[in-house]
């Protein structure tokens, strides 16, 4: 890998370590599961040497298969993508109808695992429709179908009108 | 974006730890240019002793047999009362005695 790849790679991760981060942990369901399968994709993209030109949903991909192999080996876990310090909630109410995270999360664990995935990376990982499709290999329709009915469940099962 | 899907967003996301950014510093650290042009040169060098020995052994192997070398025996042979001559060597280089040298191996 040259010094102008090297560099294209530092800083996707320093711009999107939120998001991959994000993103394996909803996968892992385990913190420490997560960062390692996203040391490891960094790890071996920095030994492979070539990257692809378009490195965004590439990485996206390389995370979540990472994390799947992970899950794979180690079982599902419960951990949250949502701060759970007392700290962080404590925080949450200044937003006038803010959902806590804790909630958030029991609400995404009863959606599907393609709803929950979506909605997740539609909107803690910013990822268009058109990315999300490429990433998971559906077409856009499925992908924006399983996006507006996980969306609906989440709002029926938060209720959040009557906050 | 709706009301919902900001409220959503609006929930704070756990970070990733300091330790996952050390870890990714320690991977780009060891991967660094000099290391990877170090790594390049070892898998040339890899390649290029193992094939240097191959080459050198198959033109040792082929090169045409040479005879072993055999010990040369002169023989030097007198015709003529050769003790005598070394007694008592002629006065006159005419009478010398004729020697005949051959060369040979067994």
């Amino acid at each position: 890998m040259n010094s102008s790849e090297r560099e294209s790679l530092r800083a996707f991760y320093v711009e999107f370590r939120q998001q991959l981060y994000t993103y394996a942990v909803s996968i892992t369901g385990s913190r420490e599961s997560a960062e390692d399968a996203i040391h490891g994709v960094f790890q071996g993209l920095l030994r492979r040497g070539r990257l692809p030109s378009d490195l965004r949903p590439y990485l996206f991909r390389c995370v979540r298969n990472a994390a799947l192999d992970a899950l794979r080996r180690a079982g599902v876990r419960a951990g949250s993508i949502f701060e759970d310090s007392p700290a962080a909630a404590a925080e949450v109410p200044a937003l006038p109808a803010a959902v806590l995270g804790s909630e958030i999360e029991q609400g995404l664990r009863r959606l599907s695992p393609d709803e929950r995935e979506t909605i997740i990376l539609k909107i803690y990982d910013d990822l268009t429709f058109q990315e999300i499709s490429e990433l998971r290999q559906t077409p856009l329709p499925t992908v924006a179908s399983w996006y507006r009915r996980g969306l609906d469940k989440l709002r029926a099962l938060l209720n959040p009108e009557t906050r | 974006m709706s009301d919902f899907e900001e409220k959503l967003k609006a929930a704070r996301l756990a970070a990733p730890s300091p330790a996952l950014d050390r870890r990714i510093d320690e991977a780009f650290a060891a991967e660094s240019p000099n290391r990877a042009l170090t790594a390049r040169r070892g898998w040339w060098l890899a390649i290029l002793i193992p094939l240097g020995a191959a080459t050198a052994v198959f033109v040792f192997s082929n090169r045409p047999q040479r005879q072993p070398l055999q010990p040369v025996i002169h023989r030097f042979v007198a015709e003529g009362p050769m003790r005598q001559f070394l007694t008592e060597p002629p006065q006159s280089a005419a009478l010398l005695p004729h020697f005949v040298t051959r060369a040979e191996t067994p």
